[in-house]
C-alpha cells in the first residue's frame, strides 16, 4: 500500500447510508452502479429524474449508489428513494468551502500541469492532451492542494498567457478582443476551481459508473475509470454542450471567459464520449452531436425514453368546442409566444376554439410568463387561451384538446410527446431533437418558430375527425410497440450485463497480476492505490 | 445591446425577418462585413468560439436538420455552421461587465448612521425618563446585538445568493426570534445575578432587537425604509440630547422612540416567515461559518463596549457617555464608504490591468488611500469631540479618543477583511489579541493597585493594539493577491 496522503476534507457529504434490499445476480454478486446526475435526481423534477426513477426502479436487482453534483448541498430531496438504492452523495459546486489562503509558489509539476491543462481549454486540440492534464492534476486535488494552486498568483499569470489568442484559431478576423485583463484571468481559475471539485472527491468504487448526462458528473466516472478500471456508461438526454453553448451567449459574457468556459466544456464532454464504454443518447439525433463533438459512432447505442403505457388511458370522447391541449413547463425553449400567435390564426378560423395551456412556471421563468400574458392579451386571446397551471393528473391535461400541440424549440427525447401519444390523442409539433423519431408518421411535423404552419396542421386536423382517430390510434400503437418502459430497461439491462461481465473479466486478470487496463500511466506511482483505500473507506 | 439581441434570438416578432433572412443574405453577399452588421448575425456567428456554438444558436432559431437540407442544400445543420464560420469573419462582442462593489460615496454616511443610532436612542432613552438602567445594558445589548446582526446578514446574505428567498426569509425570522428570546434570557438571569431593575430588562432586549431588525432591513434593501423609520427616533434624541429634558420634549423623545423602535422590528418582521421549517435547508458548513460570524460580532461587541463604555467609568467626565464614543460612532459612515471605495477601486483595477505583477502594488496603494481616509476622518471627529467636551471646561480623555481610534482603524481593517472572505484570520488577530490584553490585565491585577475597571480597560487596549497589528500584518498578503479579491 501506499503511503500517499490523501485529504480528509473533501467538499462532499458523505453517503446517506439507505435501506439495501438489491437482489444478489445469478451469479452470487450484487452488481454496484454509481447513477451519476447533475443538477436533477433526486433533488429536482423534471424529465431526467423521471428517467433516474424509473432506471432505478426498474433495474431492481443492481445496487445503487446515487453521485449528485449539485448546487450547495443544501437542495431539499425531491423524490422517494427506492430500495435498491444503498447511498446518495452529494457533491456540491458552489457550497462553502475551506478558506482560501494565497500560494506563494506553485510546485513545479503542478506549474507544468496547470498550464498544459489551461492550454488545452484555450486552444483544444487532442482530446487526449486534456485527459493526461487532468490526470496530472488528480495527485493534487485528491490530495487537497488542487484548490489553492487554482486560485494562486501563478495561476493567474498563467492563464494569462492561455488567453492570449485574441480570436479563434483558424478564423479571418474583423474585430479583435480586447487583450485579456486579470479580471478575466480571475474568473477563468475561479469558474475552473468549481467545475474540478469532483475530481477532488473520493471516486465511486463500483461496478459500473452509469453518467446520466454528459458534464461535470463525468469527471467522477473519469476518475473511477482511471484508478478503478471501472466501465463507463453515458446517457445524454438532452445535449449537454449545445445547452451550454445556448445558455451561455457571446452579449453576456466577455469573449475570453466565454471561450475559456465553453472550450473547457467542449474538452470535457469530448473527454467523456472518448473515455465511455457505451454512449447512450435518448435519441438518434443526439447522436449526430455527439458525432460532431468527436464520439466514436460504434460506440453509440440508442436508447429511447419509455413510459408505463398502461398509466395513460384513451379518453371515451373528445371536448365540446375545437380545442387544443399545449403541455410543457412555461419556457423559453418552449416557445410559447409561437403557441399563442399559431392559435390566434386557428381562433380566426374557428371562433369557438379554446387553447389550453398546461404546466407550472420554474423559478426564474415568472418574466416569461408576464410576457406571455401580455402576448395573449395583446393578440386578443384573453378569453379563449387559458393558463391553468400545474395539473395532478397530466392525462387529464392531454384529454382536455382535440390536438395536443408542442412548439419547442429545443428537445431530447421529450416523455409529453410519448405521453401524449399514449393518451390518444393526435400530435401537432416543431421537428426539433428527437421529437420525429418519436412521432415518426403518426402526427404532424412543423418548422420551429413558424406559427403560420404550426395554426395549419392544427385547422387541418380541427377540421378532420377522421384523421384525427386515424392519428391518434397509430400514435398509441407506435408507442405500445417501440416506447414502453420494458423495451427501455432490457435496453439498459443488456448493457449493463455486457460492460459488468467484462469488468468481471478483467478484474480476474488483475488478480492474476496483471495491470488494471484503463489505469492512467500518468497517475504517480502508489496514488492509485491510496486514492482506492480512501475510496473503499469513504464507501463504507 | 445585448438583452435586444437575447431577446430577438428567443422572440423574433411574426414579421420581422427571421434568421433564415440573415442567413440568406450572407450567402448572396460578397462582403461578409456588411452583412454582418445586423446584430443577430454578429451574434450568432461573428462572436462564436467555434463552429458548434453557430450549430446550436442556429438550431435554437429554429433550423433544423430538415430545414437545413431543403433550404440550403446542406446535409446538416453542422455544414451550415461550418459555412457560415468560414465565411463571416471574427468579430468580439464588447460586453459591459457589471460591476460587483459599487464606488462609495456620501449616501454611505448615512448607511453607517443606521448603525449608530442604537446607542444614540439608548442615551436619549435614559435622559428623557431620567431613569439609571443597569451598568449591564448596554454591553449586554451591544455584544449580543452585533453578534445575532453579524449571523442574521451571513444567513440572509448566503441563502441569497442560493436563490433560496424562502429560505432567506426563514433564516433570518428565526434569527430575529432567536435573538429576542436569548437576550431576554440572557438579560433575565443578569437581572437574577447581579440585580438591577425591569427597565434595564426590557432595555437591552428592546435594543438587541432594533439592532438585528435594522440589519435585516438593510440586507434586505430597504434602507430608506429603515431611514425613515428611525428619522422620528433619531431626531427626537438629538433634540434631548442636545437641548435637554423638558415637560414637553421628554414625553415626546419617549414616544418617538418607542414608535421608531417598534415600527423598525414590525417592519423587518413583516419581511420574513417562520414557517414551514422543513424548507429551511442548510449546506454542510453553513452552521460552522455561521458560528465564526456569531463569534466575531462578540468580540468586536465586546471591544467596543470595553473601550467606550468602560473607558468613560475610567476617564470620568460628564458627557463621557455621549461624547466619548462620539468619534466612532459617526465614522461608521465613513468605513463603509472606503470599504467601498477600496473594493470598487480593485475591481476596476483588476479590470484594466492586463499584467498580474502590476497588481499588488497597485492593490495596496489603494487599501492605503482608503485607510489613511479612515484615520483622517476618526482623527478628526476625535478633535471635535475634544474641543466641544473642552467648551464644557473639562479635559478631554485623550487616551480613551485615542484608543477609540485604534479600535476604528482594527474594525476597518477587519471588515475589509471579513469582506475578503478572511474571517478566519480576522478571528486569529482578534485571539491574538485578547490572549495579550488577558495576559496583561492578570498582571496588572497581581502587580499594582490599580482598581479592576482600569486593569481591564488597559487589558482591552492592549488586546486592541495587538489586534490591529496583527490585522495589519495578516492584511498585506490577502490585499495583495488578486485572487483573494
Amino acid at each position: 500500500m501506499s503511503e500517499t496522503k490523501l485529504n480528509k476534507r473533501v467538499p462532499a457529504t458523505a453517503p446517506v447510508v439507505l435501506a439495501d434490499a438489491c437482489r444478489p445476480t445469478e451469479s452470487g454478486r450484487v452488481i454496484v452502479v454509481s447513477l451519476i446526475t447533475e443538477g436533477t435526481y433526486p433533488f429536482h423534477d423534471g424529465g431526467v429524474s423521471v428517467w433516474c426513477d424509473q432506471l432505478l426502479r426498474g433495474m431492481s436487482t443492481y445496487e445503487f449508489q446515487v453521485d449528485a453534483i449539485t448546487a450547495t448541498a443544501s437542495e431539499g430531496s425531491s423524490w422517494d428513494l427506492p430500495a435498491n438504492v444503498s447511498a446518495v452523495r452529494t457533491i456540491p459546486l458552489w457550497g462553502p468551502t475551506g478558506t482560501h489562503r494565497p500560494l506563494s509558489q506553485l510546485k513545479p509539476e503542478v506549474r507544468d500541469a496547470l498550464r498544459w491543462l489551461l492550454h488545452d481549454i484555450t486552444s483544444p486540440t487532442d482530446v487526449i492532451d486534456f485527459q493526461i492534464s487532468l490526470q496530472r492534476l488528480l495527485p493534487y486535488a485528491q490530495q487537497g492542494t488542487l484548490r489553492a494552486s487554482l486560485l494562486s498568483k501563478e495561476a493567474v499569470g498563467l492563464t494569462l498567457d492561455a488567453l492570449t489568442p485574441h480570436a479563434p484559431t483558424g478564423r479571418r478576423v474583423d474585430t479583435l478582443a480586447t487583450r485579456p485583463t486579470v479580471a478575466d484571468a480571475i474568473a477563468c481559475l475561479r469558474t475552473l476551481e468549481h467545475l474540478l471539485r469532483p475530481l477532488c472527491v473520493p471516486p465511486p468504487m463500483v461496478d459500473l459508473c452509469h453518467a446520466s448526462s454528459n458534464g461535470i458528473g463525468v469527471l467522477l466516472a473519469m476518475t473511477a475509470k482511471w484508478i478503478n478500471s471501472t466501465p463507463f456508461l453515458l446517457t445524454e438526454h438532452g445535449l449537454y454542450l449545445r445547452e451550454r453553448y445556448i445558455a451561455n451567449s457571446p452579449a453576456a459574457i466577455p469573449h475570453h471567459q466565454r471561450a475559456f468556459l465553453l472550450g473547457f466544456y467542449k474538452q470535457l464532454t469530448a473527454a467523456a464520449y472518448q473515455m465511455a464504454d457505451v454512449i447512450a443518447p435518448g435519441s438518434e439525433y443526439n447522436r449526430y452531436w455527439e458525432q460532431a463533438n468527436g464520439a466514436d459512432p460504434a460506440k453509440i447505442r440508442p436508447i429511447y425514453n419509455g413510459i408505463d403505457a398502461p398509466n395513460f388511458s384513451v379518453p371515451s370522447g373528445e371536448p365540446d368546442v375545437p380545442t387544443l391541449a399545449w403541455v410543457g413547463r412555461i419556457d423559453p425553449l418552449k416557445d410559447v409566444f409561437t403557441m399563442l400567435r399559431a392559435f390566434a390564426i386557428v381562433r380566426a378560423a374557428l371562433p369557438d376554439a379554446r387553447l389550453r395551456l398546461f404546466g407550472g412556471t420554474p423559478k426564474g421563468n415568472d418574466q416569461y410568463l408576464r410576457a406571455c400574458l401580455d402576448l395573449r392579451k395583446h393578440l386578443g386571446l384573453e378569453d379563449s387561451a387559458v393558463f391553468e397551471g400545474r395539473i395532478p393528473s397530466i392525462t387529464d391535461g392531454y384529454h382536455a384538446g382535440h390536438v395536443v400541440v408542442s412548439t419547442s424549440i429545443s428537445e431530447g427525447f421529450p416523455y409529453s410527446i410519448l405521453e401524449a401519444m399514449a393518451s390518444g390523442r393526435p400530435m401537432v409539433a416543431t421537428d426539433v431533437g428527437g421529437v420525429s423519431e418519436a412521432i415518426g408518421d403518426v402526427g404532424i411535423m412543423t418548422q420551429p418558430r413558424n406559427h403560420r404552419a404550426i395554426a395549419a396542421a392544427c385547422l387541418q386536423l380541427l377540421s378532420d375527425p377522421a384523421r384525427r382517430a386515424d392519428l391518434a390510434m397509430r400514435g398509441r400503437k407506435r408507442v405500445l410497440d417501440l416506447f414502453t418502459l420494458g423495451v427501455c430497461l432490457a435496453r439498459y439491462s443488456e448493457i449493463y450485463t455486457a460492460l459488468t461481465t467484462r469488468c468481471e473479466d478483467e478484474a480476474a486478470v488483475v488478480d492474476g497480476g496483471g495491470v488494471p487496463i484503463s489505469t492512467s500511466r500518468h497517475l504517480p506511482d502508489g496514488l492509485v492505490g491510496a486514492i482506492r483505500a480512501e475510496a473503499t473507506a469513504w464507501q463504507r | 445591446m445585448s438583452s435586444i439581441l437575447a431577446g430577438k434570438m428567443m422572440d423574433p416578432e411574426p414579421n420581422e425577418p427571421t434568421v433564415h433572412d440573415w442567413v440568406q443574405r450572407i450567402r448572396s453577399s460578397s462582403n461578409t462585413t456588411t452583412a454582418q452588421s445586423d446584430p443577430v448575425v454578429a451574434t450568432i456567428c461573428a462572436a462564436a468560439v467555434d463552429s458548434l456554438e453557430i450549430a446550436a444558436s442556429l438550431e435554437a432559431s429554429g433550423m433544423s436538420r430538415q430545414v437545413v437540407s431543403e433550404q440550403y442544400g446542406q446535409p446538416d445543420v453542422f455544414a451550415l455552421a461550418h459555412e457560415l464560420w468560414a465565411r463571416v469573419p471574427f468579430r468580439a462582442v464588447t460586453v459591459e461587465q457589471p460591476m460587483i462593489w459599487r464606488q462609495g460615496n456620501i449616501s454611505d454616511l448615512g448607511r453607517g448612521a443606521l448603525y449608530a443610532v442604537p446607542a444614540l436612542l439608548l442615551v436619549a432613552l435614559t435622559r428623557a425618563l431620567n431613569v439609571e438602567f443597569s451598568w449591564w445594558t448596554l454591553p449586554l445589548s451591544v455584544t449580543w446585538g452585533w453578534a445575532a446582526g453579524q449571523v442574521t446578514a451571513y444567513a440572509g446574505y448566503t441563502l441569497r445568493a442560493r436563490t433560496d428567498g424562502i429560505g432567506e426569509r426563514l433564516a433570518v425570522g428565526w434569527m430575529l426570534m432567536a435573538t429576542i428570546l436569548t437576550t431576554a434570557v440572557i438579560a433575565s438571569g443578569i437581572l437574577t445575578i447581579v440585580g438591577g431593575g425591569w427597565g434595564s430588562f426590557l432595555a437591552a432586549t428592546g435594543v438587541t432587537t432594533y439592532m438585528v431588525s435594522s440589519a435585516i432591513l438593510l440586507m434586505r434593501d430597504a434602507e430608506v425604509l429603515a431611514a425613515g423609520l428611525l428619522g422620528p427616533g433619531a431626531v427626537s434624541s438629538v433634540v434631548i440630547l442636545a437641548f435637554g429634558t423638558g415637560p414637553f420634549w421628554s414625553p415626546v423623545a419617549v414616544v418617538c422612540i418607542a414608535v421608531s423602535t417598534v415600527t423598525t422590528f414590525a417592519a423587518a418582521a413583516a419581511q420574513l416567515r417562520v414557517s414551514p421549517v422543513r424548507s429551511l435547508i442548510l449546506a454542510p458548513g453553513d452552521v460552522r461559518m455561521g458560528s465564526q460570524h456569531f463569534a466575531h460580532g462578540l468580540l468586536c461587541g465586546a471591544a467596543l463596549t470595553t473601550v467606550a463604555i468602560l473607558g468613560s467609568e475610567v476617564f470620568r467626565n460628564s458627557d463621557a457617555p455621549t461624547l466619548n464614543a462620539l468619534p466612532l460612532l459617526v465614522t461608521l459612515g465613513v468605513m463603509e464608504w472606503q470599504l467601498r471605495s477600496f473594493r470598487a477601486g480593485v475591481e476596476r483595477l483588476t479590470m484594466s490591468i492586463r499584467s498580474i505583477d502590476d497588481f499588488s502594488p497597485m492593490a495596496a496603494g489603494l487599501f492605503r488611500r482608503a485607510l489613511l481616509r479612515y484615520v483622517a476622518a476618526i482623527v478628526l471627529a476625535s478633535i471635535a469631540v475634544s474641543v466641544l467636551i473642552r467648551m464644557h471646561d473639562e479635559s478631554p480623555p485623550y487616551l480613551l479618543l485615542v484608543a477609540q481610534i485604534l479600535l476604528g482603524v482594527a474594525f476597518y481593517v477587519d471588515l475589509t477583511l471579513v469582506s475578503l472572505s478572511r474571517l478566519d484570520l480576522v478571528l486569529r488577530s482578534w485571539a491574538a489579541g485578547v490572549a495579550t490584553g488577558g495576559t496583561l490585565s492578570i498582571s496588572l491585577t497581581f502587580t499594582t493597585s490599580f482598581n479592576a475597571d482600569a486593569v481591564i480597560w488597559s487589558g482591552a487596549v492592549v488586546a486592541i493594539a495587538t489586534t490591529l497589528a496583527v490585522l495589519l500584518a495578516l492584511s498585506h498578503n490577502v490585499i495583495t493577491d488578486a485572487m483573494s479579491h
